[in-house]
């Protein structure tokens, strides 16, 4: 009797060719072909939508192959801080650049706003020692008392910006007198804002008229009416009024 | 351009003042523009005698100004025409504050009172109260509410007259203008004008109210020309002294009866009125200053205040100040030193020049009234829109240039879909712009969104809104002022701090109006 009919039965698969994960060829090309191209866009990542575009790899296969090269830690997910609510993914030996980060204020995508009231803290707190300083002048002054500042002068000047829109902080010429005698004049500089002026209320946002959503509809003897409005009821404190 | 509801203001002014029939025909001259007697009758439906009524009550309080213009079709007929003088009706808000600039007067703190501070509070509250007065009319005001014998009220006329002149001097009060005025409404019928005020370029053609105010308004030296001594008052002693020689005797005897007429017209003819330019000219320096002071120290608003009253062409529209050093010193205390006060007017961005060896600064006011206009404005941004959109505002305000959204984010420090959603907030209600240019690189049809502050149309829509707001605060008051006749007398004293707090808040409130409508 001789042996079974080799010619019969289906060719086996080289073991040499086989993956360790038992998974077939093509699948590991595809893997592989989705971790060269993360790879290439180092720390800026890429979107799993651009993936399946540039790879023409079925969305599905593209979602499975990402799964196992996170399960490997080959790659992992960030937040691109201008899309949000994109699965962006980047090779494990890459950090997310400032574009993706959003830079040294952010932190999990998120503002970090207790460093960021911090370093306004530090910021004024220079003006206040100075009277009046230039963001050169502020900058080595918070270097000078933190030695291991990690902020660079672009970002101090971001921070001094911001408070120049909060009104905390003015952003003037220098005259080169009185409190400005330090700075040369002509130079833009810095000065704190007093807190008298911070605190003032303009006289339209005083009254109920000038926060109203409804102002453009009222008329003196109209449905709506300062005669029967009830934010100045409210205003003037009782139902009488 | 006065807005829908600046005319609704000034006519509820009117109402509130004068009664409904008054303004009815004020609010016809607001809505119709310059209309003759029987153009009014014809829109007012009132009979003629009341409407001329009516009109001289007004024009008495200066709220209009007669005209006559050559009637259409004809070249020996005329006709008056009544314009509303908008401006003067809304002056009629402020008398109290025209009166607190009065120094020792009775709205100053007791203990800087003087007598002749309240004198000149007394004559100029007078001439508010009535409109226009002659002399002759302030003194019998006064001496009937004073019990006085004749010996004492030739004093105090002449007391009276000083205070009076002095307010003339110094501008507060003038003489009227022309009744009614003679203009041709044809730029080609108008003779060459020898002196056109008000013009800035031969090329802008007047309009005809225009050229009816100007052609009303006396010439500078008429204007303020005081009320001059009596030739009585001259001597002091009642005698008149002269030369013993009979030609010097006549001819001094007839300067005395020019003098003398020249007293009695100034005296019993001469109408008088408050000038609102002026007056509105030193509360633009009161408010400035304010801001001044409170941008850059107390010492910097005192030298403000100083420059504006040494400047010496009092235009309430000008914004350039001139005004020599020593005019300035001349205006301080003496408290601060040559230098500290060169430093603070280098911190005002005064410039500096040398006339004839005197020096001389220019402030540029446009600076100053633009951080008061800013600060009315972010203050209402704030409250309408919360600090976030505070902070957008504020930033564009400052740059003054197309920004884009993921900028504006980075630089408030503010997520990108709040950001968005503020900035779509304020261009909703009309408080910035929006330009959309297309996305280069992407092959889809992106776009993006840039954003900027155009001041003009949004001061516009601000003014009305402040107009709005001033409407229904008096139409309030007017409600509380019914009230009073109908509640108890428990509830008396809550209705009248009501009516206070409003009253206080319509003040508060005409300061904006100035910013954007009069200064």
């Amino acid at each position: 009797m001789s042996g079974p009919d080799l010619s019969r039965k289906r060719p086996r698969p080289d073991a040499s060719s086989r993956p360790t994960t038992g998974a077939p060829a093509p699948a590991l090309a595809e893997r592989d072909k989705i971790l060269e191209l993360i790879r290439s866009r180092a720390n800026r990542g890429i979107w799993s939508a651009d993936i399946k575009r540039e790879t023409n790899i079925p969305q599905t296969i593209v979602q499975k192959q990402i799964k196992i090269l996170l399960g490997n830690k080959l790659i992992k997910e960030v937040t691109d801080i201008r899309y949000k609510s994109r699965k962006v993914y980047m090779a494990a030996e890459f950090e997310p650049s400032d574009e993706i980060s959003g830079g040294t204020w952010f932190s999990g995508g998120s503002l970090n706003k207790e460093v960021i009231s911090d370093v306004r803290k530090r910021c004024k707190q220079q003006i206040m020692m100075l009277k009046a300083a230039t963001s050169d002048m502020i900058y080595k002054g918070m270097k000078k008392s933190d030695p291991n500042l990690m902020y660079t002068m672009q970002q101090i000047g971001d921070i001094l910006q911001s408070l120049v829109i909060d009104k905390e902080v003015d952003e003037i010429k220098s005259t080169g007198k009185g409190d400005f005698a330090n700075v040369p004049a002509g130079k833009v500089c810095y000065r704190i804002v007093q807190s008298s002026r911070r605190t003032q209320v303009g006289a339209l946002a005083s009254i109920p008229c000038g926060v109203c959503p409804r102002l453009r509809d009222c008329t003196p003897h109209g449905e709506i009416s300062p005669r029967n409005c009830e934010y100045y009821k409210q205003w003037l404190g009782g139902e009488y009024f | 351009m006065v807005g829908v509801y600046g005319k609704r203001l000034a006519k509820e002014i009117i109402s509130t003042h004068f009664g409904d029939l008054v303004a009815k025909v004020c609010n016809c001259l607001l809505q119709s523009g310059t209309l003759s007697l029987h153009e009014i009758v014809r829109y007012t439906d009132m009979p003629g005698s009341h409407v001329k009524n009516c009109l001289l009550i007004l024009i008495q309080h200066n709220c209009v100004q007669a005209f006559c213009t050559p009637r259409k079709g004809s070249t020996d007929k005329t006709v008056t025409l009544y314009m509303a003088i908008f401006d003067n009706i809304i002056n009629r808000m402020r008398f109290s504050k025209f009166l607190s600039l009065i120094k020792g007067g009775d709205l100053a703190p007791k203990d800087s009172q003087t007598k002749e501070g309240q004198c000149k509070y007394a004559l100029l509250k007078g001439i508010l109260q009535n409109g226009r007065l002659t002399f002759e009319q302030l003194v019998e005001r006064s001496i009937s509410k004073e019990q006085q014998t004749d010996r004492v009220q030739e004093k105090h006329q002449s007391e009276l007259r000083a205070c009076f002149n002095e307010l003339v001097r110094s501008h507060y009060v003038e003489r009227c203008p022309r009744p009614e005025p003679f203009i041709y409404p044809d730029p080609e019928d108008q003779p060459k004008p020898t002196k056109r005020r008000g013009a800035k370029t031969a090329e802008q053609p007047l309009s005809l109210e225009q050229q009816a105010i100007e052609a009303a308004t006396l010439a500078e030296s008429e204007r303020f020309s005081e009320i001059p001594e009596s030739s009585v008052e001259r001597t002091g002693d009642g005698i008149v002294n002269h030369s013993p020689a009979t030609g010097d005797k006549r001819k001094h005897e007839t300067l005395e009866t020019d003098l003398d007429l020249l007293v009695a017209i100034a005296e019993n003819e001469v109408l008088w009125r408050a000038n609102f330019e002026k007056l509105l000219y030193c509360l633009r320096t009161k408010i400035c200053a304010e801001n001044v002071r409170s941008r850059l120290g107390d010492d910097a608003g005192v030298v403000f205040e100083a420059i504006m009253e040494a400047n010496a062409e009092k235009k309430i529209k000008a914004t350039i100040v001139i005004a020599t050093f020593d005019g300035i010193l001349n205006n301080l205390s003496g408290s601060m030193t040559l230098d500290g006060v060169r430093t603070i007017l280098d911190e005002l961005d005064c410039k500096s020049a040398t006339d004839k060896l005197e020096a001389i600064y220019s402030l540029d006011l446009n600076a100053t009234l633009e951080a008061c206009k800013n600060d009315e404005i972010e203050a209402v941004v704030k409250a309408r829109y919360g600090d976030q959109g505070y902070k957008i505002f504020r930033l564009l305000s400052t740059k003054d240039q197309l920004i884009e959204t993921d900028r504006i984010a980075e630089i408030t420090f503010m997520e990108k879909k709040e950001a968005h959603q503020m900035l779509y907030k304020l261009w909703r209600d009309e408080f910035i712009d929006i330009k959309k240019v297309p996305s280069q690189g992407s092959g889809e049809s992106a776009s993006i969104s840039l954003w900027r502050l155009h001041r003009k149309p949004f001061y516009q829509t601000l003014l009305d809104d402040i107009f709005h707001a001033a409407l229904n605060l008096t139409v309030k008051i007017s409600q509380l002022v019914e009230k009073q006749h109908e509640i108890l007398e428990d509830d008396m004293k809550n209705l009248l701090k009501r009516k206070f707090i409003l009253q206080l808040s319509l003040l508060k409130l005409d300061d904006s109006l100035m910013l954007f409508h009069d200064f």
